[in-house]
């Protein structure tokens, strides 16, 4: 067992049990005043001081936002002599991106894009504060396959844009090409590239650059893969150079999961790996991913066999019905709203979240959809926030739905959700 | 024998536990065709025991009527369990027996290291309590999810669907005991067979989410019973 | 805690190399069975390294035996190749990293290669050669230790210190394990770097089958200070001398399951030598 000091306040916190190793320290579950808590203690050979310095910095600035396992005190270890620091215990409903890769967790396809949209809304304010990441792996980054919401973890390794990292370390499959070539400093545009490298994980279950190139590489070559990552990198699914393809057997992922994305996902990741590997300014910006996400997400069709399908507004034509990707069989579309910009079919699942409503704050929802007690067929929207919306009927009469309460998804129905109005047709 | 580095060595306890409905249809011949059965097994289980040295089987037995309380309440090594016969009168409180299950397997006081345990379920009817939040209670444990469940259904009017949820495990099925000599042979394998599965130190890994860790034999044949033997 | 100067210096003397110790034996069961082993144990030492890699293959796969004995193979052609290639380094941090990727990836990748190749098909069933794996590498500047799936990996040294480097992976339990037969096992193998003992460590390595012969971690755990003074005590050839008969009273009376087992042992420095870092 082990005893951690909090600094300075002198605090004691009991290490009860070790939850993980790795190579920059070990994780503890800690009791800290009858509540429990994670305490990440460096090895002896990690504790360097400017590494503590850095943790003192990250402590410092707070977390961006709530979706980051922030490192809240710095703590000793006197006996072992070294030094950690306190967070949030990730709870147990996490699973990591390793998990997805290995199918031992099956999350649904909206869960997928709202853990993505969280991604990179989460980078957006990292790089909002100045900060950026010097080393991210998919090991940090944790969702629930039910939800999709997001944990990072790991954040000792972020700094100040533009810090001295203490030079790559190891094999530099997140960090952006120029990068690897020494001829850049992390930056929020290398975040950028990172960013989608872990997007291009977390749907398609693999690395981008990870194909037959990679596949040929069977040993520790440290030329080439920094050959591969860093000098000629090239992507998968390039369109003009078919030598990378991932190689079946090997690349299964990307295979399998590629093209069941609607066309606008395929094409950004496309340009963050064309384009995008060469041209730090003509990376997808986190925005750019958010917008993405939120459209697909609010585009999702379930058919009656089960299977997610996506809905584009643009392409959608109201004769000849789309197919189910699974079943073949023809999709029902349910009734949609449109708020702003925003089209978003109101299955079953369906969320409408601040963003939706103007505030690009939260990702919390603002209205999720509800059965009518005595009427099974009819489908309401619920009001999740603190203020009465109002609904007016196609024939112009006007009702409330307080919080709480729910507006009849029927045609023609407009709800004013206070800064915005949205309008529901079949 | 060299003088061994460490502490004592262990062998692994297997805990098996015959879980039986003892309520008022199963009064009159079912009940003593059951008590029967168990006893007849003993030896059999002995014999297992024997030829594994590596297990430690403990048997314990619930009785489940209008509650559900302990028959054998002490985990005992087969080699000394004694069979102390069942007696019937009242409902079917089958999920409170799966709480009471759900108690011990909890670590305390399951050892780290102990083989699955074996669960057998023999009942004729329908629960008359709350079945499924006893389920709930026991797959809540780990050691609940781990053990081999195995249900044995008397007669006709025994639900199989909840029978079927109780093991869990889409290859096999509750087994259907119409008259005596299949009842021994159910429980004769129950006891038996899985038993010997159930002592083998076989690691694999995860097959489904409801995998059962431990490779089962197939249960005996169902062949004709014997006339006005059947329930 | 130390300054970064102090360990540049630490780093630059190179620490001594292990002596090892090892033996595998059918469990008790097995033999009463008259069945075949299924852990597998593989050893090397060249230049300046030493490997030790032990495997446990599932008792319910028809080619467990092969999947095991192919594991501990890959891993010892891996480490040493990687104990060769990644050396003199400042930053252990790099070693991790390049353990983390591309180490696990290509010894499971090619583990799957070899299954493959084995069964003359590519789409062979992972599932019928599945194991586990356990491994570590001594090398003058660090220790690279390895676990997927079930079985213990122990770091003791002399006054009772005893610690287990890899947490436990809550996906073994009761006769459930990872394995490198499931889809992206890589993910699942842990690997954990520090630096080369300079004092006196005991380092052990075993399947799971002799952890599950008493009744707790607790218990199991006692036979570090007994290996510590025979490593001691004895030449490494005596001690391996004595493990078989040791092993197969521990399988008897205990798991009867089988057990590959391994020692890697660092003498405390001589009289004369510059003092251990502190402890």
């Amino acid at each position: 067992m082990r005893e951690f000091v909090t600094v300075p306040a002198g605090d004691r916190i009991a290490g009860r049990k070790l939850l993980g190793s790795g190579g920059q320290g070990e994780v503890w579950l800690g009791q800290a005043g009858g509540r429990d808590v994670a305490v990440k203690v460096y090895h002896q050979h990690t504790a360097t001081t400017a590494q503590r310095a850095c943790i003192e910095r990250v402590i410092d600035k707070g977390p961006p936002a709530s979706c980051f396992l922030w490192p809240l005190t710095l703590v000793e270890d006197r006996a072992a002599g070294t030094y950690g620091y306190v967070m949030e215990l990730r709870a147990q409903r996490f699973r990591s991106l390793e998990d997805f890769m290995a199918r031992r967790i099956v999350p649904t396809f909206r869960a997928l894009m709202t853990a993505a949209w969280q991604l990179a809304d989460g980078f957006l304010r990292l790089h909002s504060l100045g900060l950026c990441y010097r080393d991210i792996s998919f090991a940090n980054v944790f969702f629930d396959p039910v939800d999709g919401d997001v944990r990072i973890c790991d954040n000792d390794n972020v700094d100040v844009t533009g810090t001295t990292s203490g030079g790559i370390l190891g094999t530099p499959r997140f960090m952006a090409p120029e990068v690897v070539r020494r001829e850049a400093l992390p930056s929020a545009e290398t975040d950028r590239f990172s960013l989608a490298v872990l997007l291009f994980h977390m749907l398609m279950g693999g690395h981008p650059l990870d194909g037959e190139r990679e596949a040929r590489i069977r040993c520790l070559d440290i030329p080439a893969l920094e050959k591969l990552y860093g000098f000629e990198p090239l992507y998968i699914f390039d369109p003009r150079d078919a030598s990378n393809r991932p190689r079946k057997g090997v690349h299964d992922n990307p295979l399998a999961f590629h093209p069941l994305y609607p066309l606008a996902v395929r094409e950004h990741f496309e340009r963050s790996f064309t384009e995008g590997l060469h041209y730090p300014t003509k990376r997808v910006r986190e925005s750019e991913w958010r917008k993405l996400f939120a459209r697909v997400v609010d585009g999702i069709v379930p058919c009656a066999c089960g299977a997610e399908n996506f809905y584009d507004p643009d392409t959608y034509t109201s004769q000849g019905a789309d197919a189910c990707w699974a079943c073949k069989r023809a999709l029902s579309l349910p009734p949609r709203m449109r708020v702003d910009d925003h089209v978003i079919v109101l299955s079953r699942d369906a969320k409408l979240r601040g963003h939706h409503l103007g505030s690009s704050d939260d990702a919390a929802p603002v209205a999720d959809i509800s059965q009518h007690p005595t009427n099974p067929g009819q489908l309401g929207l619920r009001n999740l926030t603190a203020t009465a919306w109002t609904l007016t009927r196609p024939d112009g009469t006007v009702v409330d739905v307080p919080p709480g309460r729910s507006a009849a998804i029927a045609s023609g129905n407009k709800i004013n959700f206070g800064t915005v109005t949205g309008e529901i047709r079949e | 024998m060299p003088k061994l580095p460490g502490g004592p060595l262990a062998t692994r306890p297997l805990h098996f536990f015959f879980i039986a409905d003892c309520s008022s249809s199963m009064t009159g011949d079912k009940i003593q065709s059951l008590n029967q059965a168990i006893r007849e097994s003993i030896p059999h289980m002995r014999e297992v025991a024997r030829g594994n040295p590596n297990a430690e089987v403990l048997v314990r037995s619930v009785a489940f009527a209008n509650g559900a309380q302990w028959h054998h309440s002490q985990a005992t090594n087969v080699e000394q369990f004694e069979w102390t016969d069942l007696s019937a009168g009242g409902m079917t409180a089958m999920g409170r027996a799966l709480t009471l299950v759900a108690d011990v397997l909890k670590t305390p006081p399951m050892p780290e290291r102990a083989l699955p345990p074996v669960l057998v379920l023999v009942t004729d009817g329908a629960p008359t309590d709350d079945f499924d939040s006893g389920l709930r209670t026991l797959m809540a444990e780990p050691w609940g999810k781990k053990a081999v469940r195995l249900a044995i259904a008397i007669g006709e009017d025994a639900q199989l669907d909840v029978l079927q949820r109780f093991i869990g495990h889409p290859e096999l099925q509750p087994l259907q005991a119409s008259n005596a000599d299949q009842l021994v042979k159910y429980i004769r394998w129950a006891s038996t067979a899985v038993l010997q599965a159930a002592s083998a130190p076989a690691s694999q890994t995860q097959a489904s989410p409801q995998g059962v860790n431990v490779p089962l034999p197939p249960p005996p044949p169902t062949s004709p019973g014997g006339a006005g033997d059947v329930w | 805690m130390s300054g970064d100067l102090d360990r540049s210096n630490e780093a630059a003397r190179p620490a001594p190399l292990p002596t090892l110790a090892k033996a595998c034996v059918r469990g008790a069961k097995h033999v009463r069975d008259n069945r075949p082993g299924q852990d597998a144990i593989a050893s090397a030492a060249a230049d300046d390294l030493v490997a030790l890699a032990v495997a446990d293959g599932h008792g319910t796969s028809a080619r467990a035996d092969v999947g095991a004995s192919l594991a501990v193979q890959v891993a010892i052609e891996h480490l040493l190749r990687f104990g060769r290639e990644v050396r003199d380094v400042a930053e252990l941090r790099r070693v991790q990293a390049y353990a983390s990727h591309p180490l696990r990836l290509h010894l499971v990748r090619d583990w799957i290669d070899r299954v493959r190749q084995h069964a003359n098909d590519d789409a062979i069933d992972l599932q019928i050669y599945g194991s586990t794996l356990l491994f570590a590498l001594a090398t003058p500047s660090y220790l690279l230790l390895g676990q997927l799936g079930d079985g213990d990996i122990l770091l003791a040294r002399a006054g009772g210190d005893l610690v287990r480097p890899i947490a436990a992976d809550p996906a073994n339990f009761a006769e459930e394990t990872s394995s490198l037969c499931q889809p992206e096992a890589w993910t699942k193998l842990q690997v954990r770097v520090q630096p080369a003992p300079r004092a006196e460590t005991l380092l052990l390595l075993s399947t799971d089958g002799y952890g599950k012969s008493y009744a707790s971690d607790a218990v199991f755990e006692q036979i570090a200070p007994d290996y510590l003074e025979m490593m001691r005590a004895d030449q490494p050839a005596d001690v391996e001398r004595q493990l078989p008969e040791i092993l197969d009273a521990v399988s008897a009376g205990g798991s009867g399951d089988d057990i590959a087992f391994g020692i890697l042992y660092w003498a405390a420095p001589k009289e004369g030598e510059a003092p251990c870092a502190s402890s």
